[in-house]
Protein backbone atom coordinates (compact mmCIF):
# COMPACT_ATOMS: atom_id res chain seq x y z
CA UNK A 1 0.00 0.00 0.00
CA UNK A 2 1.26 3.47 -0.90
CA UNK A 3 -0.03 4.87 2.40
CA UNK A 4 2.00 2.52 4.57
CA UNK A 5 5.34 3.85 3.30
CA UNK A 6 6.75 7.24 4.31
CA UNK A 7 6.69 9.08 1.00
CA UNK A 8 7.39 12.63 0.02
CA UNK A 9 6.68 14.48 -3.23
CA UNK A 10 8.75 17.63 -2.93
CA UNK A 11 7.88 18.87 0.59
CA UNK A 12 4.48 17.17 0.70
CA UNK A 13 4.23 14.30 3.18
CA UNK A 14 1.97 11.81 1.41
CA UNK A 15 1.13 10.08 4.70
CA UNK A 16 -1.01 12.99 5.84
CA UNK A 17 -3.68 12.24 3.21
CA UNK A 18 -6.76 10.21 4.03
CA UNK A 19 -6.63 6.95 2.11
CA UNK A 20 -8.65 7.19 -1.11
CA UNK A 21 -8.62 11.00 -1.20
CA UNK A 22 -5.03 11.79 -2.23
CA UNK A 23 -5.44 11.54 -6.01
CA UNK A 24 -8.72 13.41 -5.74
CA UNK A 25 -6.96 16.23 -3.91
CA UNK A 26 -4.35 16.62 -6.66
CA UNK A 27 -7.07 16.52 -9.30
CA UNK A 28 -8.86 19.30 -7.45
CA UNK A 29 -5.68 21.38 -7.55
CA UNK A 30 -5.46 20.69 -11.30
CA UNK A 31 -9.12 21.62 -11.81
CA UNK A 32 -8.55 24.83 -9.91
CA UNK A 33 -5.60 25.65 -12.21
CA UNK A 34 -7.83 25.05 -15.27
CA UNK A 35 -10.60 27.17 -13.78
CA UNK A 36 -8.26 30.00 -12.83
CA UNK A 37 -6.52 30.08 -16.24
CA UNK A 38 -9.86 30.30 -18.05
CA UNK A 39 -11.23 32.91 -15.64
CA UNK A 40 -8.12 35.04 -16.29
CA UNK A 41 -8.53 34.65 -20.06
CA UNK A 42 -12.17 35.69 -19.74
CA UNK A 43 -11.16 38.71 -17.69
CA UNK A 44 -8.75 39.74 -20.46
CA UNK A 45 -11.60 39.70 -22.97
CA UNK A 46 -11.49 36.18 -24.43
CA UNK A 47 -15.00 35.04 -25.38
CA UNK A 48 -16.45 31.58 -25.86
CA UNK A 49 -19.45 30.66 -28.00
CA UNK A 50 -22.20 29.93 -25.55
CA UNK A 51 -25.63 28.58 -26.32
CA UNK A 52 -28.37 30.62 -24.62
CA UNK A 53 -30.54 28.40 -22.48
CA UNK A 54 -34.22 28.51 -23.52
CA UNK A 55 -35.17 28.31 -19.83
CA UNK A 56 -33.73 31.79 -19.29
CA UNK A 57 -35.95 33.17 -22.04
CA UNK A 58 -38.84 31.37 -20.37
CA UNK A 59 -38.12 33.25 -17.12
CA UNK A 60 -38.36 36.57 -18.98
CA UNK A 61 -41.56 35.38 -20.69
CA UNK A 62 -42.93 34.33 -17.30
CA UNK A 63 -42.35 37.81 -15.90
CA UNK A 64 -43.96 39.31 -19.02
CA UNK A 65 -46.94 37.02 -18.52
CA UNK A 66 -47.29 38.20 -14.92
CA UNK A 67 -47.17 41.84 -16.06
CA UNK A 68 -49.88 41.22 -18.69
CA UNK A 69 -52.12 39.43 -16.20
CA UNK A 70 -51.43 41.99 -13.47
CA UNK A 71 -50.49 39.21 -11.08
CA UNK A 72 -47.31 38.64 -9.04
CA UNK A 73 -44.31 36.38 -9.57
CA UNK A 74 -43.26 34.02 -6.78
CA UNK A 75 -39.62 33.14 -6.15
CA UNK A 76 -38.45 30.46 -3.75
CA UNK A 77 -34.87 29.66 -2.76
CA UNK A 78 -35.94 26.26 -1.45
CA UNK A 79 -36.45 24.67 1.90
CA UNK A 80 -34.11 24.23 4.88
CA UNK A 81 -31.48 21.51 5.34
CA UNK A 82 -27.99 22.10 4.15
CA UNK A 83 -26.50 25.45 5.10
CA UNK A 84 -26.99 28.96 3.79
CA UNK A 85 -23.95 28.26 1.62
CA UNK A 86 -25.41 25.02 0.35
CA UNK A 87 -24.49 24.81 -3.38
CA UNK A 88 -28.16 24.62 -4.40
CA UNK A 89 -28.93 27.80 -2.56
CA UNK A 90 -25.86 29.56 -3.97
CA UNK A 91 -27.24 29.08 -7.49
CA UNK A 92 -30.48 30.69 -6.41
CA UNK A 93 -28.91 34.02 -5.38
CA UNK A 94 -27.80 35.19 -8.87
CA UNK A 95 -31.12 33.94 -10.26
CA UNK A 96 -33.03 36.04 -7.73
CA UNK A 97 -30.90 39.09 -8.48
CA UNK A 98 -31.70 38.83 -12.20
CA UNK A 99 -35.39 38.07 -11.65
CA UNK A 100 -35.81 40.90 -9.12
CA UNK A 101 -34.15 43.38 -11.50
CA UNK A 102 -36.38 42.29 -14.38
CA UNK A 103 -39.47 42.53 -12.18
CA UNK A 104 -38.47 45.97 -10.87
CA UNK A 105 -37.88 47.29 -14.38
CA UNK A 106 -41.32 46.11 -15.48
CA UNK A 107 -43.09 47.09 -12.25
CA UNK A 108 -44.08 43.50 -11.65
CA UNK A 109 -44.67 42.46 -8.05
CA UNK A 110 -42.24 39.79 -6.86
CA UNK A 111 -42.98 37.75 -3.75
CA UNK A 112 -39.90 36.01 -2.39
CA UNK A 113 -40.48 33.32 0.20
CA UNK A 114 -37.76 32.12 2.53
CA UNK A 115 -37.59 28.58 3.89
CA UNK A 116 -34.44 29.00 5.93
CA UNK A 117 -33.95 31.74 8.47
CA UNK A 118 -30.20 32.18 7.80
CA UNK A 119 -30.77 33.23 4.21
CA UNK A 120 -33.56 35.71 4.90
CA UNK A 121 -31.19 38.68 5.24
CA UNK A 122 -29.33 37.70 2.04
CA UNK A 123 -32.48 37.36 -0.06
CA UNK A 124 -33.95 40.58 1.34
CA UNK A 125 -30.75 42.45 0.52
CA UNK A 126 -30.64 41.00 -3.02
CA UNK A 127 -34.20 42.18 -3.73
CA UNK A 128 -33.53 45.61 -2.21
CA UNK A 129 -30.33 46.13 -4.22
CA UNK A 130 -31.99 44.89 -7.42
CA UNK A 131 -34.64 47.60 -7.00
CA UNK A 132 -31.93 50.24 -6.58
CA UNK A 133 -29.98 48.94 -9.62
CA UNK A 134 -33.15 49.04 -11.71
CA UNK A 135 -33.57 52.68 -10.69
CA UNK A 136 -36.80 51.98 -8.79
CA UNK A 137 -36.04 51.82 -5.07
CA UNK A 138 -39.75 52.41 -4.33
CA UNK A 139 -40.56 49.05 -5.98
CA UNK A 140 -39.05 47.18 -3.02
CA UNK A 141 -41.60 46.19 -0.37
CA UNK A 142 -40.24 44.64 2.81
CA UNK A 143 -43.35 42.50 3.25
CA UNK A 144 -42.82 40.81 -0.11
CA UNK A 145 -39.79 38.98 1.24
CA UNK A 146 -41.42 36.55 3.62
CA UNK A 147 -39.97 34.02 6.00
CA UNK A 148 -42.40 31.10 6.23
CA UNK A 149 -40.58 28.66 8.50
CA UNK A 150 -37.65 26.26 8.59
CA UNK A 151 -39.71 23.06 8.56
CA UNK A 152 -40.17 22.03 4.91
CA UNK A 153 -43.86 21.21 5.28
CA UNK A 154 -44.61 24.35 7.26
CA UNK A 155 -42.82 26.36 4.57
CA UNK A 156 -44.55 24.60 1.69
CA UNK A 157 -47.93 24.96 3.41
CA UNK A 158 -47.29 28.71 3.41
CA UNK A 159 -46.25 28.65 -0.25
CA UNK A 160 -49.35 26.68 -1.26
CA UNK A 161 -51.61 29.20 0.47
CA UNK A 162 -49.74 32.13 -1.03
CA UNK A 163 -49.95 30.76 -4.60
CA UNK A 164 -53.74 30.48 -4.29
CA UNK A 165 -54.38 33.67 -2.32
CA UNK A 166 -52.14 36.03 -4.29
CA UNK A 167 -53.10 34.46 -7.66
CA UNK A 168 -49.48 34.09 -8.65
CA UNK A 169 -48.84 34.04 -12.42
CA UNK A 170 -45.32 32.61 -12.49
CA UNK A 171 -43.85 30.26 -9.93
CA UNK A 172 -40.05 30.11 -9.84
CA UNK A 173 -38.60 27.36 -7.64
CA UNK A 174 -34.85 27.18 -7.17
CA UNK A 175 -32.50 26.20 -4.36
CA UNK A 176 -32.59 23.07 -2.24
CA UNK A 177 -35.76 20.97 -2.28
CA UNK A 178 -36.93 17.81 -0.58
CA UNK A 179 -40.10 15.73 -0.47
CA UNK A 180 -42.46 18.70 -0.14
CA UNK A 181 -41.55 19.93 -3.64
CA UNK A 182 -44.47 18.09 -5.25
CA UNK A 183 -46.90 20.02 -3.00
CA UNK A 184 -45.51 23.37 -4.13
CA UNK A 185 -45.56 22.33 -7.79
CA UNK A 186 -49.06 20.92 -7.79
CA UNK A 187 -50.41 23.92 -5.88
CA UNK A 188 -48.82 26.10 -8.57
CA UNK A 189 -50.38 23.94 -11.28
CA UNK A 190 -53.82 24.28 -9.66
CA UNK A 191 -53.37 28.08 -9.54
CA UNK A 192 -52.55 28.12 -13.26
CA UNK A 193 -48.95 29.26 -12.80
CA UNK A 194 -46.21 29.00 -15.37
CA UNK A 195 -43.63 27.00 -13.46
CA UNK A 196 -39.88 27.17 -13.88
CA UNK A 197 -37.51 25.37 -11.56
CA UNK A 198 -33.97 24.24 -11.08
CA UNK A 199 -32.06 21.74 -9.01
CA UNK A 200 -28.27 21.77 -8.70
CA UNK A 201 -27.60 18.32 -7.27
CA UNK A 202 -28.67 14.77 -7.93
CA UNK A 203 -31.64 13.80 -5.76
CA UNK A 204 -35.05 12.20 -6.02
CA UNK A 205 -36.53 15.66 -6.56
CA UNK A 206 -34.98 15.87 -10.03
CA UNK A 207 -37.76 13.69 -11.40
CA UNK A 208 -40.44 15.60 -9.49
CA UNK A 209 -39.12 18.87 -10.94
CA UNK A 210 -39.35 17.37 -14.43
CA UNK A 211 -42.93 16.26 -13.77
CA UNK A 212 -44.22 19.55 -12.43
CA UNK A 213 -42.30 22.31 -14.22
CA UNK A 214 -42.92 23.79 -17.64
CA UNK A 215 -39.20 24.55 -17.89
CA UNK A 216 -36.46 23.37 -15.62
CA UNK A 217 -32.73 23.78 -15.24
CA UNK A 218 -30.94 20.61 -14.30
CA UNK A 219 -27.60 20.30 -12.53
CA UNK A 220 -24.87 22.01 -14.58
CA UNK A 221 -27.42 24.00 -16.58
CA UNK A 222 -28.33 25.78 -13.36
CA UNK A 223 -24.70 26.61 -12.64
CA UNK A 224 -24.22 27.84 -16.19
CA UNK A 225 -27.43 29.87 -15.97
CA UNK A 226 -26.41 31.55 -12.72
CA UNK A 227 -23.07 32.54 -14.31
CA UNK A 228 -24.81 33.70 -17.51
CA UNK A 229 -27.22 35.92 -15.60
CA UNK A 230 -24.46 37.57 -13.59
CA UNK A 231 -23.32 39.28 -16.84
CA UNK A 232 -19.79 39.12 -15.43
CA UNK A 233 -17.25 37.99 -18.11
CA UNK A 234 -15.19 36.14 -15.50
CA UNK A 235 -18.17 34.11 -14.34
CA UNK A 236 -19.35 33.47 -17.90
CA UNK A 237 -15.85 32.18 -18.70
CA UNK A 238 -16.22 29.62 -15.92
CA UNK A 239 -18.92 27.89 -17.99
CA UNK A 240 -16.12 26.97 -20.43
CA UNK A 241 -13.95 25.79 -17.50
CA UNK A 242 -16.85 23.60 -16.42
CA UNK A 243 -16.87 21.93 -19.85
CA UNK A 244 -13.09 21.36 -19.87
CA UNK A 245 -13.24 19.80 -16.40
CA UNK A 246 -16.05 17.59 -17.64
CA UNK A 247 -13.86 16.34 -20.53
CA UNK A 248 -11.05 15.53 -18.08
CA UNK A 249 -13.46 13.58 -15.86
CA UNK A 250 -14.82 11.65 -18.85
CA UNK A 251 -11.22 10.79 -19.84
CA UNK A 252 -10.41 9.67 -16.27
CA UNK A 253 -13.55 7.52 -16.17
CA UNK A 254 -12.62 5.79 -19.44
CA UNK A 255 -8.98 5.30 -18.34
CA UNK A 256 -10.15 3.99 -14.95
CA UNK A 257 -12.53 1.50 -16.56
CA UNK A 258 -9.81 0.28 -18.98
CA UNK A 259 -7.15 0.05 -16.25
CA UNK A 260 -9.48 -1.90 -13.96
CA UNK A 261 -10.62 -4.21 -16.78
CA UNK A 262 -7.03 -4.85 -17.92
CA UNK A 263 -6.01 -5.55 -14.32
CA UNK A 264 -3.12 -3.03 -14.24
CA UNK A 265 -2.95 -2.88 -10.47
CA UNK A 266 -0.26 -0.22 -10.04
CA UNK A 267 -2.15 2.34 -12.16
CA UNK A 268 -5.43 1.46 -10.50
CA UNK A 269 -3.87 1.99 -7.06
CA UNK A 270 -2.70 5.46 -8.09
CA UNK A 271 -6.22 6.34 -9.25
CA UNK A 272 -7.79 5.28 -5.95
CA UNK A 273 -4.91 6.50 -3.69
CA UNK B 1 -7.44 58.91 7.45
CA UNK B 2 -9.86 56.39 6.04
CA UNK B 3 -13.14 57.97 5.02
CA UNK B 4 -16.52 56.62 6.22
CA UNK B 5 -17.38 55.33 2.75
CA UNK B 6 -14.07 53.53 2.34
CA UNK B 7 -14.42 52.03 5.83
CA UNK B 8 -17.94 50.95 5.00
CA UNK B 9 -16.73 49.15 1.86
CA UNK B 10 -13.97 47.45 3.86
CA UNK B 11 -16.48 46.31 6.48
CA UNK B 12 -19.26 45.33 4.11
CA UNK B 13 -17.27 43.79 1.29
CA UNK B 14 -13.64 43.03 1.97
CA UNK B 15 -13.85 41.58 5.48
CA UNK B 16 -16.63 39.04 4.68
CA UNK B 17 -14.84 38.03 1.47
CA UNK B 18 -11.53 37.51 3.32
CA UNK B 19 -13.24 35.46 6.07
CA UNK B 20 -15.11 33.29 3.57
CA UNK B 21 -12.05 32.71 1.38
CA UNK B 22 -9.77 31.74 4.29
CA UNK B 23 -12.36 29.48 5.94
CA UNK B 24 -13.38 28.01 2.58
CA UNK B 25 -9.81 27.06 1.67
CA UNK B 26 -9.21 25.70 5.17
CA UNK B 27 -12.35 23.54 5.08
CA UNK B 28 -11.39 22.26 1.64
CA UNK B 29 -8.18 20.86 3.17
CA UNK B 30 -10.10 19.05 5.92
CA UNK B 31 -11.44 16.58 3.35
CA UNK B 32 -8.17 15.01 2.12
CA UNK B 33 -5.96 15.71 5.16
CA UNK B 34 -6.07 13.55 8.27
CA UNK B 35 -4.75 15.71 11.08
CA UNK B 36 -6.33 16.08 14.56
CA UNK B 37 -5.67 19.84 14.68
CA UNK B 38 -7.27 20.41 11.28
CA UNK B 39 -10.29 18.19 12.07
CA UNK B 40 -10.70 19.78 15.53
CA UNK B 41 -10.61 23.31 14.12
CA UNK B 42 -13.18 22.36 11.49
CA UNK B 43 -15.44 21.11 14.29
CA UNK B 44 -15.10 24.42 16.16
CA UNK B 45 -15.98 26.34 12.98
CA UNK B 46 -19.02 24.10 12.55
CA UNK B 47 -20.17 24.99 16.07
CA UNK B 48 -19.74 28.71 15.36
CA UNK B 49 -21.91 28.30 12.27
CA UNK B 50 -24.62 26.69 14.39
CA UNK B 51 -24.53 29.56 16.89
CA UNK B 52 -24.88 32.08 14.06
CA UNK B 53 -27.77 30.03 12.64
CA UNK B 54 -29.67 30.32 15.93
CA UNK B 55 -29.35 34.11 15.77
CA UNK B 56 -30.74 33.99 12.23
CA UNK B 57 -33.84 32.16 13.48
CA UNK B 58 -34.58 35.27 15.55
CA UNK B 59 -34.35 37.43 12.40
CA UNK B 60 -36.87 35.13 10.71
CA UNK B 61 -39.24 35.42 13.67
CA UNK B 62 -38.95 39.22 13.64
CA UNK B 63 -39.80 39.24 9.91
CA UNK B 64 -42.93 37.19 10.63
CA UNK B 65 -43.99 39.47 13.49
CA UNK B 66 -43.49 42.62 11.37
CA UNK B 67 -45.44 41.29 8.34
CA UNK B 68 -48.32 39.81 10.31
CA UNK B 69 -48.35 42.65 12.87
CA UNK B 70 -48.81 45.15 10.00
CA UNK B 71 -51.69 43.12 8.59
CA UNK B 72 -53.41 43.10 11.97
CA UNK B 73 -52.79 46.79 12.70
CA UNK B 74 -54.09 47.79 9.25
CA UNK B 75 -57.04 45.32 9.60
CA UNK B 76 -56.50 44.05 6.05
CA UNK B 77 -59.59 42.31 4.76
CA UNK B 78 -59.39 38.52 4.86
CA UNK B 79 -55.82 38.60 6.13
CA UNK B 80 -55.86 40.09 9.62
CA UNK B 81 -57.72 37.21 11.28
CA UNK B 82 -55.25 34.42 10.33
CA UNK B 83 -52.35 36.80 11.02
CA UNK B 84 -53.71 37.50 14.51
CA UNK B 85 -54.13 33.75 15.11
CA UNK B 86 -50.52 33.23 14.02
CA UNK B 87 -49.19 35.95 16.34
CA UNK B 88 -51.20 34.66 19.32
CA UNK B 89 -50.03 31.08 18.65
CA UNK B 90 -46.41 32.22 18.30
CA UNK B 91 -46.57 34.08 21.62
CA UNK B 92 -48.39 31.21 23.38
CA UNK B 93 -45.91 28.55 22.21
CA UNK B 94 -42.96 30.80 23.08
CA UNK B 95 -44.30 31.48 26.59
CA UNK B 96 -45.12 27.82 27.14
CA UNK B 97 -41.59 26.84 26.09
CA UNK B 98 -40.07 29.42 28.42
CA UNK B 99 -42.37 28.54 31.34
CA UNK B 100 -41.87 24.77 31.10
CA UNK B 101 -39.21 23.45 28.69
CA UNK B 102 -39.17 22.43 25.05
CA UNK B 103 -39.02 18.81 26.22
CA UNK B 104 -42.00 19.04 28.61
CA UNK B 105 -45.17 17.03 27.97
CA UNK B 106 -47.28 20.19 27.66
CA UNK B 107 -45.00 21.72 25.04
CA UNK B 108 -44.73 18.45 23.10
CA UNK B 109 -48.51 18.09 23.13
CA UNK B 110 -49.05 21.60 21.74
CA UNK B 111 -46.32 21.17 19.14
CA UNK B 112 -47.58 17.78 17.97
CA UNK B 113 -51.19 19.00 17.84
CA UNK B 114 -50.39 22.14 15.86
CA UNK B 115 -47.38 21.31 13.70
CA UNK B 116 -47.60 17.53 13.64
CA UNK B 117 -51.19 17.48 12.39
CA UNK B 118 -50.47 20.07 9.72
CA UNK B 119 -47.36 18.23 8.56
CA UNK B 120 -49.27 14.96 8.31
CA UNK B 121 -51.95 16.64 6.20
CA UNK B 122 -49.37 17.93 3.76
CA UNK B 123 -47.52 14.60 3.66
CA UNK B 124 -50.82 12.85 2.86
CA UNK B 125 -51.54 15.35 0.11
CA UNK B 126 -48.30 14.27 -1.55
CA UNK B 127 -49.92 10.94 -2.42
CA UNK B 128 -52.69 12.64 -4.40
CA UNK B 129 -50.32 15.16 -5.96
CA UNK B 130 -47.95 12.41 -7.08
CA UNK B 131 -50.82 10.62 -8.76
CA UNK B 132 -52.07 13.71 -10.61
CA UNK B 133 -48.52 14.62 -11.71
CA UNK B 134 -47.84 11.10 -12.99
CA UNK B 135 -51.19 11.02 -14.77
CA UNK B 136 -50.30 14.18 -16.69
CA UNK B 137 -46.72 13.17 -17.47
CA UNK B 138 -47.02 9.49 -18.35
CA UNK B 139 -49.00 9.60 -21.52
CA UNK B 140 -47.78 7.74 -24.56
CA UNK B 141 -47.84 10.81 -26.82
CA UNK B 142 -44.16 10.85 -27.75
CA UNK B 143 -41.36 8.31 -27.82
CA UNK B 144 -39.74 9.45 -24.55
CA UNK B 145 -43.12 9.52 -22.77
CA UNK B 146 -43.86 6.00 -24.03
CA UNK B 147 -40.48 4.70 -22.82
CA UNK B 148 -41.08 6.27 -19.39
CA UNK B 149 -44.53 4.72 -19.26
CA UNK B 150 -43.24 1.23 -20.13
CA UNK B 151 -40.37 1.45 -17.62
CA UNK B 152 -42.78 2.67 -14.91
CA UNK B 153 -45.11 -0.27 -15.55
CA UNK B 154 -42.15 -2.66 -15.39
CA UNK B 155 -41.04 -1.14 -12.08
CA UNK B 156 -44.53 -1.33 -10.65
CA UNK B 157 -44.78 -4.98 -11.66
CA UNK B 158 -41.33 -5.61 -10.17
CA UNK B 159 -42.63 -4.47 -6.81
CA UNK B 160 -45.67 -6.76 -6.66
CA UNK B 161 -45.19 -10.47 -5.81
CA UNK B 162 -47.74 -11.68 -8.37
CA UNK B 163 -45.53 -10.48 -11.24
CA UNK B 164 -42.67 -12.62 -9.94
CA UNK B 165 -45.00 -15.61 -10.03
CA UNK B 166 -46.30 -15.14 -13.57
CA UNK B 167 -43.50 -13.28 -15.36
CA UNK B 168 -40.19 -14.22 -13.70
CA UNK B 169 -38.17 -13.35 -16.83
CA UNK B 170 -39.63 -9.86 -16.90
CA UNK B 171 -38.33 -9.22 -13.41
CA UNK B 172 -34.85 -10.38 -14.48
CA UNK B 173 -34.96 -7.72 -17.19
CA UNK B 174 -36.20 -5.06 -14.72
CA UNK B 175 -33.43 -6.00 -12.30
CA UNK B 176 -30.92 -5.52 -15.13
CA UNK B 177 -32.44 -2.10 -15.83
CA UNK B 178 -32.05 -1.16 -12.17
CA UNK B 179 -28.52 -2.52 -11.77
CA UNK B 180 -26.99 -1.40 -15.04
CA UNK B 181 -28.87 1.34 -16.89
CA UNK B 182 -30.23 3.22 -13.90
CA UNK B 183 -26.99 3.08 -11.92
CA UNK B 184 -25.01 4.23 -14.97
CA UNK B 185 -27.37 7.14 -15.54
CA UNK B 186 -27.45 8.04 -11.88
CA UNK B 187 -23.66 8.10 -11.61
CA UNK B 188 -23.45 10.34 -14.67
CA UNK B 189 -25.89 12.79 -13.07
CA UNK B 190 -24.02 12.68 -9.76
CA UNK B 191 -20.72 13.47 -11.50
CA UNK B 192 -22.26 16.38 -13.41
CA UNK B 193 -23.77 17.74 -10.20
CA UNK B 194 -20.38 17.35 -8.54
CA UNK B 195 -18.65 19.36 -11.28
CA UNK B 196 -21.17 22.11 -10.71
CA UNK B 197 -20.41 22.16 -7.00
CA UNK B 198 -16.66 22.31 -7.72
CA UNK B 199 -17.15 25.27 -10.06
CA UNK B 200 -19.38 27.19 -7.65
CA UNK B 201 -16.81 26.60 -4.88
CA UNK B 202 -14.02 27.98 -7.08
CA UNK B 203 -16.17 30.97 -8.01
CA UNK B 204 -16.70 31.83 -4.36
CA UNK B 205 -13.12 31.17 -3.26
CA UNK B 206 -11.78 33.40 -6.04
CA UNK B 207 -14.47 36.01 -5.16
CA UNK B 208 -15.82 35.93 -8.72
CA UNK B 209 -19.25 35.22 -7.22
CA UNK B 210 -20.20 37.44 -4.31
CA UNK B 211 -23.95 36.98 -4.56
CA UNK B 212 -23.98 35.17 -1.18
CA UNK B 213 -23.40 38.59 0.42
CA UNK B 214 -26.64 39.83 -1.07
CA UNK B 215 -24.89 42.89 -2.48
CA UNK B 216 -24.09 43.99 -5.98
CA UNK B 217 -20.76 45.75 -5.48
Amino acid sequence: MINSVKMYVGWVDLEMFVEGRGTLFFFMIFFFAVYYAIAMLAKQGRKWDLRRLPQLDAIVEGIGRAVELGRPVHFSAGVAQGGPGDPDRLHAYPMLRYIARECAQRDCRLITTVGRSEVYAVLDQIVKEAAITAGKPEWYRAEDVRYLGDDQFVYVGGVMGLLQREKVATNLLFGYWRGALINALEAGRLSGCLQIGGIGRFSGELGIMALGCDYWLVLEELIAASAFLSEDPEQIGTIAAQDYIKYVIIAISIIGALVFTAGIESLYKILIW
Amino acid sequence: MVGDDEMSIVLRRHIPVIIVTIIGIFLFFTYPIDNPVVIGTAGILGNWAMILASFALGIGAINMIVIHGRRVSEMRKGLWEPSLALLITMAAVLLLGLATSVKSDEYTLVYDTLVGAGRLTLVSLRGFFMFSAFYRAYRARALDGTVMLIVSILLMMYNVPIAELFFPQLNVFTQWLLDVLFVGGERGLRIIGGIGMIIITFRILTTADRSWMGREE
